[in-house]
């Protein structure tokens, strides 16, 4: 029984592999832990003004194309910005708001 | 042509049906008034079929659809070869979204929407920031911009002369413009979208849509100062 | 109305998107002003050249059978959501290979390692109640509470998923899997950038001009 909670924890990454190394997935194919995911996100996404989820489409849409290691780093880069702590997140806000106007 | 007859037939705004995840009453609402608009409008009719299931419709919207699309990419894009792999992506973002098509909605300002979107993004990639002329005239190609489809208005050889001076001018400064400006040019101008369709193709205001296209004109007007 | 004004409303006027108010306004002006009237002019000449650019090309039947093939092969990934899609069906060789190797190296591990099922991040008694005995409407909170059900209760969620999906959920389940790197997209795409912005008073060194927005 322990073998077989353990093989599932190993096989589970291989099954939830990120869209861009496996191609976009349907519903069926993801995991309960990922359909609850999904499902929660969805509700949330329901409730924003239809112009947010215009701009989050094109990103998906933009996203979709993006090569599988450019999904990678930016998949890395974002369990990087969820490790900052207050005060670093806090830093790193200003930060980008420095970087934009810089930009333009 | 698809700049005729477009300008000003502007829909009215994509109405966002805010239904609770399974509310019944409204989806049938939203069914009885779709249903409607796809009597009215054949474009609905195919995106109700396409959302059915019904996969003979793949080659009717590409046929319907894909000239205008690949056009759009070979204007902005480095080789036919992207252009025609993002000619694909753009069907597969068509087919894989389409239950977010809404019949409120012109299809063709859907379709273009998620285009534009796909070829600004293709410029985004630091790859892509190489300056390419990519109307130039490719080895044995006679047209640069690809075999065009017969022209009903096609002017005499002596007027042509001028013209076509005027109109590689003209391929030229339009190249050079800013991504976002060329696309809002072309959008309205080429493919006849109305500006808040422009808008809505290009997530962004018809007020910024306008200054797209005043500053892409004025751009345009110096490099063809010659020519006016 | 100025010439300057006038002359940022002229695109607008040529595409026939000008308001009535501003319209008569600008007609106002150009009655006046000659240079703006060859301007106007010069305008329509310029926009209708762009409108005689080829909006269409001819599509290769090459491209279209690509396509089409392209789009059918989606279509079955995606599969009906009635359907089950074995996890191994949908897995590409190297991942099944991948797959098998880490059984092979699991089943010689676990000779040698005791390994812990996962349990639950909150097992402590009567955290259900601490929330105010408020459970989301799926779970009741039963007399007595088991370990998963309340790891379950304690969990931050809005609900399970229903069985039937909506469709614009099944259609892109992606989309709202990574609803939020969508939302932080370009802070993660030049994450390292922005990370090494000073904040100083002074501009820090850059390496060239400013990025002038495009358009």
């Amino acid at each position: 029984m322990r073998r077989r909670a353990a093989l599932l924890l190993l096989l589970l990454p291989l099954v939830a592999t990120p869209a861009g190394a496996q191609g976009w997935r349907a519903w069926d194919q993801l995991s309960p832990e990922e359909q609850r995911r999904a499902w929660d996100n969805f509700q949330r996404y329901q409730q924003l003004p239809e112009q947010r989820q215009r701009m989050i489409e094109r990103r998906y849409q933009q996203f979709q194309t993006l090569p599988p290691q450019e999904q990678k780093r930016l998949r890395q880069n974002y369990e990087a910005y969820r490790g900052l702590d207050p005060g670093a997140r806090r830093e790193f806000t200003e930060k980008y708001r420095r970087w934009k106007s810089d930009r333009h | 042509m698809a700049s005729a007859g477009v300008r000003g037939n502007v829909r009215g705004k994509v109405m966002q049906m805010r239904t609770a995840p399974g509310d019944p009453a409204l989806a049938a609402a939203a069914r009885a008034d779709a249903a409607a608009r796809a009597a009215a409008d054949p474009d609905v009719a195919l995106m109700l079929r396409l959302q059915a299931g019904d996969e003979s419709v793949f080659q009717e919207l590409f046929r319907k659809f894909a000239p205008r699309v690949l056009q759009l990419a070979r204007r902005f894009v480095g080789s036919d070869a992207q252009a025609e792999e993002l000619t694909q992506d753009v069907f597969v973002q068509i087919f894989r979204f389409r239950n977010r098509y809404k019949p409120q909605s012109r299809l063709t300002t859907w379709v273009f929407t998620i285009a534009t979107n796909l070829c600004l993004n293709e410029l985004r990639r630091p790859e892509r920031h190489l300056r390419v002329d990519l109307w130039e005239r490719r080895d044995g190609e006679d047209h640069p911009e690809g075999p065009p489809l017969p022209d009903p208005a096609a002017v005499t050889p002596e007027e042509g002369a001028a013209t076509r001076e005027l109109a590689d001018q003209l391929r030229e400064a339009v190249a050079a413009l800013p991504p976002k400006q060329r696309m809002a040019l072309l959008l309205s101008r080429v493919d006849g979208l109305a500006y808040r369709d422009v808008g809505e193709a290009m997530g962004c205001s018809e007020g910024a849509v306008k200054a797209l296209l005043f500053r892409a004109t004025q751009t345009l007007k110096q490099s063809l100062r010659d020519f006016l | 109305m100025r010439c300057g004004q006038a002359q940022r409303l002229m695109t607008s006027a040529v595409d026939d998107e000008l308001g009535p108010r501003r319209r008569r306004a600008l007609d106002h002006h150009l009655a006046a002003c000659d240079a703006c009237r060859r301007e106007i002019a010069a305008t329509g000449t310029v926009l209708d050249a762009v409108a005689r650019l080829p909006a269409e090309v001819l599509v290769s039947a090459r491209l279209e059978q690509a396509t089409l093939r392209r789009l059918r092969i989606t279509a079955s990934e995606g599969g009906s959501r009635h359907e089950r899609v074995p996890w191994w069906r949908s897995a590409s060789l190297p991942a099944l290979a991948l797959a098998a190797a880490a059984v092979l190296a699991l089943a010689v591990g676990l000779r040698q390692f005791d390994v812990m099922s996962p349990g639950p991040a909150n097992l402590a008694p009567g955290s259900a109640a601490k929330r105010g005995g408020q459970a989301p409407p799926q779970h009741r909170v039963p007399s007595e509470a088991t370990p998963a059900r309340v790891a379950r209760q304690a969990r931050p969620t809005v609900g399970e998923p229903p069985r039937e999906p909506p469709a614009e959920l099944a259609s892109a389940p992606d989309l709202f899997m990574d609803l939020p790197i969508l939302r932080h997209m370009e802070k993660l795409e030049h994450f390292d950038a922005i990370r090494t912005t000073t904040l100083d008073e002074e501009p820090g060194p850059s390496d060239g001009q400013q990025e002038r927005s495009n358009g």
